[in-house]
């Protein structure tokens, strides 16, 4: 079963790639990968997660048994490039008057949470989806009651406190959620009356409603639940950007991943009108039949990276050495290899080697399990938290 | 390959007839660049093309150029050579595209009428061209991945012009040229200007990978569609697979490039990259090319390679012609150099290549070279030590360590003193741009500097010195390394296979091993740079250029304003090599532009 869901969840490790270039490239494609290349060992990946997430050897066998999962179809897919081309072609510059009143809204509960820190932020959001309530979109079928939430978010916050020292998170879930039990002197839990059936667009409303706060006084990361800190991130602020973003050059995948992104204080204006045009460009998404009709309720998924998708359109190929410009953001392009792995499709360097040069590892889609692997190993070796 | 011009007029007023004057006046300045036919044609109204040809593919007047596609919507002035032409232009005749001749310019037209701005991903090549669009009423400029070709634009009096040289923009009637402050910054600190920015204020260099479009009411951003960066395999094959596919990617990249109607040579020096492209010609391909290499007469330590050279061609069974390029012919070019040099280009090896073109052109009309190869497979020695800087720094201040130590011109810190405000630009704009190499995962020192190289040294220094240099002869220069398949196979290796230290190249060494012995490589390899040796025997003389071109530079209106400024970097360049003739360059270049009050 594991053996199954593995291969499913990460068969589109590539070959590879050496550069970032236009669709349609006869010439520019690179020859064939030699004789003796092979995909990335799921198990060897999934091992490798694990071991980080607990901070232990692990070997995955593939005896060990999770939850069911339901494999992602890709028959109905279309090309990635042809609903991102849609999606810009749908965007805004300024909030619809609802979702303006929204974000003011949540903006006040940021005011009431913003501390001082020494250093920098870290924006986590997570809230879990009502009972019976799955992902189940073209490109993405995922159960989130699978996987233990608070069990990452704790190993999400641990990390960012042990390689940034002194900063603040900042953990945004709906009101009264269970999530609050992780508030700590360094860790502001922030409760929306949100709709938790729509995660994707809550949390951009919530992102945008933070960066428009006295909360955004730092230089901020935005993570994902499921993404461990791997490295100290002060570094990355130095590249000198309004907002850094991560890509990868998979084919079916959206170039820009939402998952890691890096928001500098520097010019926070800058940041909010960049935020404010994805948010505008969401809502728009939402009204769209077309995306409506490919995706479902974008709201609940995928939107929130598709409008940071459609933001960006015209733009590529992406290049962390050309710096550009977006509804007012500079914004820097940093290869997800390095700054948000997950040795997935798409990512330059995939090597498994030399993990701990990895700024962000990310754990997305079934490589959360590696998370439950790692608790139960940490169970079975009396280290459990 | 070729001189380009265009004129655009952005404003109301600009008549045709100056648009026309501003292109023949460009034709007239880069004649060295084609002396085979010179083009000229307008839409008669706002955009003027000039072109001048050095015929290499179809010498029949049918490849004669500014060239129109069948409909009239483009038109189009273009230099370089396409290689890949006649898959593209099956392609296109399977889409039901006509061609009345057998050059690459057709091609390159009715794949840009299919294929729009996309046509680019699609060419193997170096180019730059300029192309009108008669329907959407815009020029678009657009240059080869790597920036083998040259262009540079600016604006002049409401006009929007562009050519493949900086002097013949700046000898336009009616320009001003001033020496642009960042600009020569760059330049000491790098011994080249990196594109965008040029030594002249208000001229600029289109990037290599990307492409502009101009209308009459101005220009847009100018927009990347290409940028190489490094991979690593997830599953690294065996050394031995990793090198047979490079070998057959390299051979096939060497047998497209030469493809010619004219007479075809190679550069030869002792080194790994041109010893591996003529081998693979010699053995693989059983092409016969002249080859040829320029050493330094007299004084047997001045770093000849000339004997090791030799050696190499005649195990591969190639004819050779070496050069011995006397005292009084590198003297005689060094003293003319400011005359010939189109940008300022500190690379003390521009000298003897000029030289070794001249004579390749009598026998030849095109070259391959090995160039490239360094900057794919991380063969520069001086990325060792980068290591504890990117451990210890922020990845900027890392960056501007390894200048400071590793690329002695002048010292970043020395000029961090001189000139406060354009040190900060030099930061932000190019240190910065290239910090995230500091930060990259999974990659070694060489990798990481390798990419800042590729980027930069490459087309700024190696490819604008290949290509002026060898222009200035009408002789064509074509780089095998520089090729889709093989910078993607080569971006994808390993860190094993891209070592700091030590042989460096080892997988362009374990394939020249299949062709030569590798004792016959010349253990030090120098390339044609003039030797230190060189300019140590001749100091007095080489101190006495130096001196003249202080003196042209202190009376500039530029280092007027900057004497003290001035004054320490005169007094901190005897001290370096590199330094003291960079300086003398820019005097040379500035005197020959005519840039004095």
């Amino acid at each position: 079963m594991l053996l199954r869901l593995l291969k499913s969840a990460f068969a589109r490790v590539p070959r590879p790639r050496a550069a970032a270039m236009m669709p349609g490239g006869g010439a520019a494609a690179p020859p064939a990968a030699p004789p003796g290349s092979d995909s990335l060992s799921q198990l060897d990946l999934l091992s490798r997660l694990a071991s980080l997430a607990s901070g232990q050897p692990l070997q995955v066998t593939g005896k060990e048994a999770p939850g069911a999962s339901r494999t992602r179809s890709t028959e109905a897919e279309l090309p990635i490039e042809r609903i991102i081309a849609h999606a810009a072609g749908l965007r805004r510059a300024r909030l619809e008057a609802s979702t303006e009143a929204r974000v003011a809204g949540y903006a006040r509960a940021f005011a009431q949470a913003a501390r001082a820190t020494g250093a920098l932020n870290a924006f986590v959001f997570h809230a879990d989806l009502p009972a019976g309530i799955a992902i189940d979109t073209v490109d993405a079928k995922l159960v989130p009651q699978h996987f233990d939430y608070l069990d990452i978010l704790r190993r999400c916050i641990e990390r960012v406190q042990r390689h940034c020292p002194g900063s603040m998170v900042t953990l945004v879930t709906a009101a009264g959620a269970r999530q609050r039990a992780l508030a700590a002197p360094d860790v502001a839990v922030v409760e929306l009356e949100l709709d938790a059936a729509r995660p994707m667009y809550e949390r951009a409303c919530a992102l945008l409603a933070y960066a428009r706060s006295p909360a955004f006084s730092r230089d901020t990361v935005f993570l994902d639940a499921d993404a461990l800190v791997n490295r100290p991130l002060e570094a990355v602020f130095d590249l000198d950007f309004d907002i850094g973003l991560t890509y990868r050059d998979g084919p079916r995948l959206m170039p820009a991943n939402e998952g890691v992104m890096f928001l500098a204080a520097r010019r926070p204006q800058a940041v909010r009108d960049f935020l404010e045009a994805r948010l505008a460009t969401y809502d728009a998404l939402a009204a769209d039949a077309f995306i409506a009709g490919y995706y479902g309720d974008v709201k609940r998924w995928r939107g929130g990276q598709l409008s940071l998708n459609a933001l960006l359109h015209g733009l590529r190929p992406y290049s962390p050495y050309a710096p550009r410009s977006a509804a007012g953001a500079r914004l820097r392009f940093l290869p997800c290899d390095t700054f948000n792995f997950s040795g997935g499709e798409g990512e330059a360097a995939s090597s498994l080697e030399r993990l701990d040069e990895r700024y962000v590892v990310h754990f997305k889609g079934s490589r959360k399990y590696a998370f439950a692997l790692a608790t139960q190993a940490e169970r079975a070796h009396g280290a459990a938290r | 390959m070729c001189g380009i011009g265009a004129a655009l007029a952005l404003r109301d007023g600009r008549g045709i007839g100056e648009l026309r004057a501003a292109v023949a006046h460009l034709a007239r300045a880069q004649a060295h660049r084609g002396p085979d036919g010179d083009g000229h044609w307008d839409d008669g109204n706002s955009c003027a093309l000039s072109h001048r040809r050095l015929a290499v593919l179809d010498l029949s007047p049918a490849g004669a150029q500014p060239m129109s596609d069948p409909s009239a919507r483009y038109t189009i002035s273009y230099n370089g050579e396409l290689y890949n032409f006649l898959e593209l232009r099956a392609e296109l005749e399977a889409c039901g595209a006509a061609f009345r001749s057998r050059s690459d310019t057709e091609v390159l037209l009715a794949a840009w009428a299919q294929w729009g701005p996309e046509c680019l991903a699609r060419l193997d090549g170096m180019f730059a061209f300029a192309l009108w669009d008669r329907l959407e009423h815009s020029l678009v400029l657009a240059r080869d991945r790597v920036g083998e070709k040259p262009l540079f634009y600016g604006e002049l009096n409401g006009m929007f012009v562009a050519a493949s040289e900086l002097r013949a923009l700046a000898t336009l009637p009616g320009a001003a040229p001033r020496l642009d402050a960042r600009g020569v910054f760059d330049y000491l600190a790098l011994r080249y200007v990196p594109a965008p920015r040029t030594v002249l204020e208000g001229v600029h260099a289109l990037e290599p990978g990307t492409l502009m479009r101009i209308a009459p009411g101005g220009a847009t951003e100018p927009r990347p569609y290409y940028a190489f960066d490094r991979v690593v395999d997830p599953v690294v094959p065996p050394p031995e697979a990793q090198a047979e596919a490079i070998e057959d990617a390299l051979t096939r990249s060497i047998e497209r490039r030469l493809l010619s109607d004219v007479p075809l040579g190679a550069f030869l020096s002792s080194g790994v990259d041109s010893s591996l492209v003529c081998a693979l010609a010699a053995r693989r391909l059983k092409r016969e090319l002249r080859t040829f290499c320029a050493g330094f007469a007299g004084d047997a330590t001045l770093g000849d390679e000339t004997v090791a050279a030799r050696a190499i061609a005649e195990a591969l069974e190639l004819p050779h012609q070496s050069y011995r390029l006397s005292s009084d012919d590198l003297l005689a070019a060094a003293q003319g150099f400011g005359r010939w040099i189109d940008e300022p280009n500190g690379d003390r090896s521009c000298v003897p290549v000029f030289l070794l073109s001249r004579e390749m052109r009598r026998e030849v009309t095109v070259a391959v070279s090995g160039d490239g190869g360094d900057e794919l497979f991380c063969g520069y020695p001086r990325y060792a030590g980068f290591e504890a800087l990117r451990r210890t720094l922020p990845p900027a201040d890392a960056l501007e360590g390894y200048f400071e130590r590793a690329l002695p011109v002048f010292a970043p810190s020395l000029l961090k003193q001189l000139f406060p405000a354009e040190y900060a630009g030099w930061r932000e704009e190019f240190l910065l741009r290239y910090a995230p190499v500091a930060l990259r995962a999974g990659w070694n020192e060489a990798q990481r500097l390798s990419v800042l190289d590729f980027h930069s040294y490459l087309p700024g220094a190696v490819l604008a010195k290949v290509d002026r240099m060898s222009m200035r002869h009408a002789l064509e220069v074509r780089t095998p390394f520089l090729e889709p398949g093989v910078m993607a196979l080569a971006a994808a290796l390993p860190p094993a296979q891209c070592p700091v230290r030590g042989a460096l190249k080892p997988v362009l060494r374990a394939l020249l091993t299949r062709y030569l012995d590798p004792a016959q490589l010349a253990p030090g390899k120098t390339g044609f740079g003039m030797p230190q040796g060189f300019m140590r025997a001749h100091q007095p003389l080489f101190d006495q250029m130096f001196a003249a071109a202080c003196e042209t530079l202190r009376a500039s209106a530029f280092f007027a304003q900057r004497r003290a400024a001035f004054d320490a970097l005169v007094a901190a360049a005897p001290g370096n090599i590199n330094s003291q003739w960079a300086l003398t360059v820019l005097g040379l270049w500035v005197d020959a532009v005519g840039l004095r009050p």
